[in-house]
């Protein structure tokens, strides 16, 4: 396995530098550069000049390639143009924010998406299971966009106009964390009301996801349930629970264990629409304004993050699926 | 196993109420403090790099203030000011600014005209980069006097010497160590990034999130005195839905700026005012003559002119309470410049068929499009994608133009590669777009004269321009140069390089708990220090 896992990670190194090269020549492609933030009147054109020359922009293009390709190498990963900082400090300050909302709404992607896809394969056919479909189906073709803005109207808006409403279920409009009182609570305050401001915007990053992988875990634990071993259980005289969450959802995971795989990447990506909708400064919000501000250093310093986040997702769900069946081997 | 699931479950619930509990019980009550939701992060923070000056000027005090009266920028002393007084040479090209005694910065280092020197030469270096660097075109040199008198020697006597002397003031002490080059002064802690910064301004920055928010608290050393209130927390929102709602549930106090569709519907709210900054923001459709050879007639960018319905457009984006229709590049903002003899072109397709029909342009092949010589009325607008209003008056446009017969397509794009097509390139036939105007009335010599000048982007030619513009530029006192300026307006107005649309402005909505804001052309935050919060 360690050896599989090795050759996997040096194989992942040409796909990584491809990568990363495709996207400096699409950037490069693309009309303006990071001065055009300066182009105005009454700025001197020698200032835009001076900028350009200042940033290496009037270096021809392979020479630019060189530069960054060696600095990156030596493990710096250069300097934002557009945040006017390192962009080490750039991204240690977005990931974390980004980890916490990502990973909140992973938990909910699998818990949700899980629960709901054992419930409507166990009462297949059944009125639950119908107005589950037709839920998960509405929830899926929903964009996060819009739901955000739902939330936020019914959850923050509307119902603090309803004076017997709990505070505690009237969410934060937007924000990370209360802007006035948070640094005056003490630890448990401040838990609280970190995860109150979780709340809105996981559920709108999360939920559609999570009506995707219920249509999944429900056809898989379908399949498993009809096979012989399920039937014996239920046989030997094994409880409904027992059979389906000890017996089948172990393998009935295993279809799961590919997406889980694949929505790794999205932990470090974050969301741009619902990151703009609840002011959520993350990753999602860094990449799109790096891109429209032209920053070229932080495009590339994000761009291989994500690369590198793709390869580990798929690396960890080969992985997995070898720990849970046996059947798989890597040699 | 289901007795585990159901363990945790019970568990993970309790947890939940306890911390509800716990977070309701803790949330303090906190007075004498603001919130203001904005939409962009602010950048580099110096007073050189000239961005966000609202909040620059509030940390950098300059020699003099300024604020907006009467039509015009009016320089003063007041407690913003660095300087206890200024005054002129006999000959008029000398400044000279006695500085207040027992200024100091934030770390209680006297501020001295060493500072101001060190200020305006690290303007001028070229590494440094900064967009005002042109404020040395007329500047011979700075001299300190002595510790508290600065001299600034001027070319010529001219209008604009108290504004190019009045640029906030750097501490030497702090960025004398620092290379005069603009990453190395843009990275220095407190301009980008976390990091208290050593200001003179009645406020001290603090607590700075990047892209989250950051605050403003009394700075105890300033000159300027204590400010009303405590702490002034600006947070980063840039969906505009959210900001509103963000202010309509208390989240936040105030919101700039307020999307314009909202802001009939929260001026009449009650519980909150909309304060507007004034009609400091115009769009037009330009005509690239360089590029599509028939706009350089002026008729038929009369005659494309008059087709424009605008009122119709104002009205059907419900913001015609804050706009008015722009009768030329001079904003009614500016009444010593702007001649109200001009009028705004009126929508008369009738009128604007004819001026085509003179100059040859007819339907000869009855497909709906006008022509000549074989040749087609028909050319590509560009307008942002990524600017809502922009993109549906494009489209408007397109339509009114289209009942005339002239044949436009419209191509968007997004609004770095829309800048680099229009106003680096100069790329284009037609396009919709916009600026905000200026304090100083610069802009008409950037945009529209000479022809090669760096934004003027239709190729647009003016004789009377060109003794206009260099005598308004070359007169001695305000009132001189403004009859210039105003001249060369009735002519830009008459010659029509651009449709001009209409001046807008921008709003800024507060909570009613706000009072004792002064917040027009000039500034939004420009007494800040001032606003008082009802408790």
């Amino acid at each position: 396995m360690t050896a599989y896992v090795a050759r996997r990670l040096l194989g992942a190194i040409p796909l990584v530098l491809g990568i990363l090269t495709l996207i400096f020549i699409l950037m490069q492609m693309a009309p303006g550069d990071p001065t055009a933030m300066y182009i105005r009147p009454g700025v001197p054109p020698e200032v835009v000049q001076q900028l350009k020359t200042n940033w290496g922009l009037d270096q021809p293009l392979h020479v630019q390639y060189w530069r960054w390709m060696k600095s990156f190498a030596s493990g710096d990963m250069g300097y934002s143009l557009s945040h006017h900082r390192p962009i080490t400090a750039v991204l240690a300050d977005r990931i974390p924010n980004t980890l916490i909302l990502s990973g909140v709404s992973l938990v909910l992607i699998f818990a949700i998406g899980i629960a709901v896809g054992i419930v409507q394969a166990v009462r297949q056919y059944s009125l639950l299971d119908n107005a589950l479909t037709f839920a998960a189906l509405f929830i899926y073709s929903m964009p996060s966009f819009w739901l955000a803005l739902m939330l936020i109207l019914v959850f923050a808006y509307q119902v603090s106009f309803i004076s017997w409403w709990p505070d505690w279920l009237t969410f934060p409009v937007s924000g990370m964390t209360d802007s006035v009182g948070y640094e005056s609570l003490g630890f448990w305050g401040k838990l609280g009301d970190r995860v109150h401001h979780l709340v809105l915007p996981s559920i709108a990053l999360g939920v559609s996801s999570a009506a995707a992988v219920a249509r999944y875990m429900r056809s898989s634990m379908l399949e498993v349930i009809r096979q012989d071993y399920i039937r014996t259980a239920r046989a030997k005289g094994l409880p409904e629970r027992t059979v389906i969450l000890k017996h089948a959802l172990k393998n009935a995971l295993l279809p799961i264990i590919t997406l889980f795989g694949l929505y790794l990447p999205f932990l470090l990506s974050g969301a741009v629409l619902v990151e703009y909708v609840f002011a959520w400064p993350g990753m999602g919000r860094t990449i799109v304004d790096a891109i429209s501000h032209r920053d070229y250093p932080l495009v590339m310093a994000v761009s291989f993050l994500f690369a590198v986040m793709v390869v580990i997702g798929n690396l960890i769900a080969d992985v997995l699926y070898a720990a849970i069946d046996p059947r798989i081997r890597y040699d | 196993m289901v007795d585990r699931a159901r363990r945790s479950s019970l568990t993970s619930a309790i947890a939940l109420a306890a911390l509800a509990t716990a977070y309701g019980c803790e949330r303090p009550a906190v007075e004498n403090t603001i919130v203001i939701g904005v939409e962009y992060d602010v950048g580099a923070l110096l007073p050189i790099f000239e961005g966000d000056r609202d909040i620059t000027h509030l940390l950098y005090l300059g020699l003099n203030s300024a604020r907006w009266e009467r039509g015009r920028v009016e320089y003063i002393i007041d407690e913003l000011s660095l300087a206890e007084r200024w005054a002129f040479s006999a000959d008029s090209t000398v400044l000279t600014y006695y500085m207040k005694t027992g200024a100091e910065w934030s770390d209680g280092e006297p501020i001295d005209a060493a500072d101001v020197v060190f200020t305006y030469e690290l303007l001028r270096q070229p590494e440094v980069a900064s967009p005002i660097s042109y404020f040395w075109e007329d500047i011979d040199s700075v001299v300190a006097v002595d510790a508290g008198t600065v001299a600034f020697h001027f070319a010529r006597r001219s209008p604009i010497m108290l504004f190019r002397s009045g640029i906030g003031i750097m501490p030497e002490h702090v960025f004398s160590n620092v290379a005069a080059e603009h990453d190395a002064l843009a990275s220095h802690p407190g301009v980008s990034g976390p990091g208290d910064p050593v200001v003179s301004g009645p406020f001290l920055l603090t607590d700075r999130r990047p892209g989250e928010s950051f605050a403003l608290v009394p700075n105890p050393f300033s000159v300027a005195g204590p400010p009303n209130i405590d702490r002034i927390v600006f947070r980063i929102i840039p969906e505009d839905a959210t900001r509103v709602i963000e202010l309509e549930t208390g989240g936040v106090d105030v919101i700039s700026p307020v999307p314009l569709a909202e802001s009939a519907r929260l001026s009449h709210a009650p519980g909150f005012r909309v304060a507007q900054t004034g009609q400091r923001y115009y769009e037009y459709v330009a005509w690239n003559e360089r590029r599509y050879q028939p706009f350089s007639d002026r008729n038929v960018r009369l005659a494309l002119s008059l087709a424009i319905d605008r009122e119709n457009i104002l009205r059907g984006m419900g913001i015609e309470e804050f706009a008015s229709l722009a009768r030329g590049p001079i904003s009614p903002l500016f009444p010593q410049i702007d001649d109200p003899s001009v009028e705004s072109d009126p929508f008369r397709p009738d009128s604007a068929a004819a001026l085509l029909d003179a100059a040859g342009w007819r339907d000869s092949d009855g497909d709906g499009v006008r022509d000549r010589d074989g040749q087609p009325l028909r050319f590509v607008m560009l307008a942002q994608s990524d600017n809502q209003r922009r993109y549906d008056t494009a489209g408007i446009i397109q339509a009114q133009l289209a009942e005339i017969g002239v044949d436009v397509e419209l191509r968007t794009y997004e609004w770095i590669t829309f800048r680099d097509i229009v106003f680096n390139a100069k790329d284009f036939e037609a396009a919709l777009a916009g600026w905000s105007v200026t304090l100083e009335l610069h802009y008409l010599d950037d945009q529209f004269h000479p022809v090669d000048a760096d934004y003027n982007i239709t190729g647009y030619t003016s004789a009377a321009l060109d003794s206009l513009v260099p005598a308004a530029k070359a007169a001695d006192t305000e009132s001189e140069a403004a009859a210039y300026w105003r001249a060369a307006a009735v002519e830009i107005a008459r010659d029509r390089p651009f449709a001009f649309l209409w001046f807008h402005t921008e709003g800024v909505a507060l909570s009613d708990r706000i009072s004792d804001y002064k917040i027009d052309f000039y500034s939004v935050y420009q007494n800040l220090h001032r606003w008082t919060v009802d408790r």
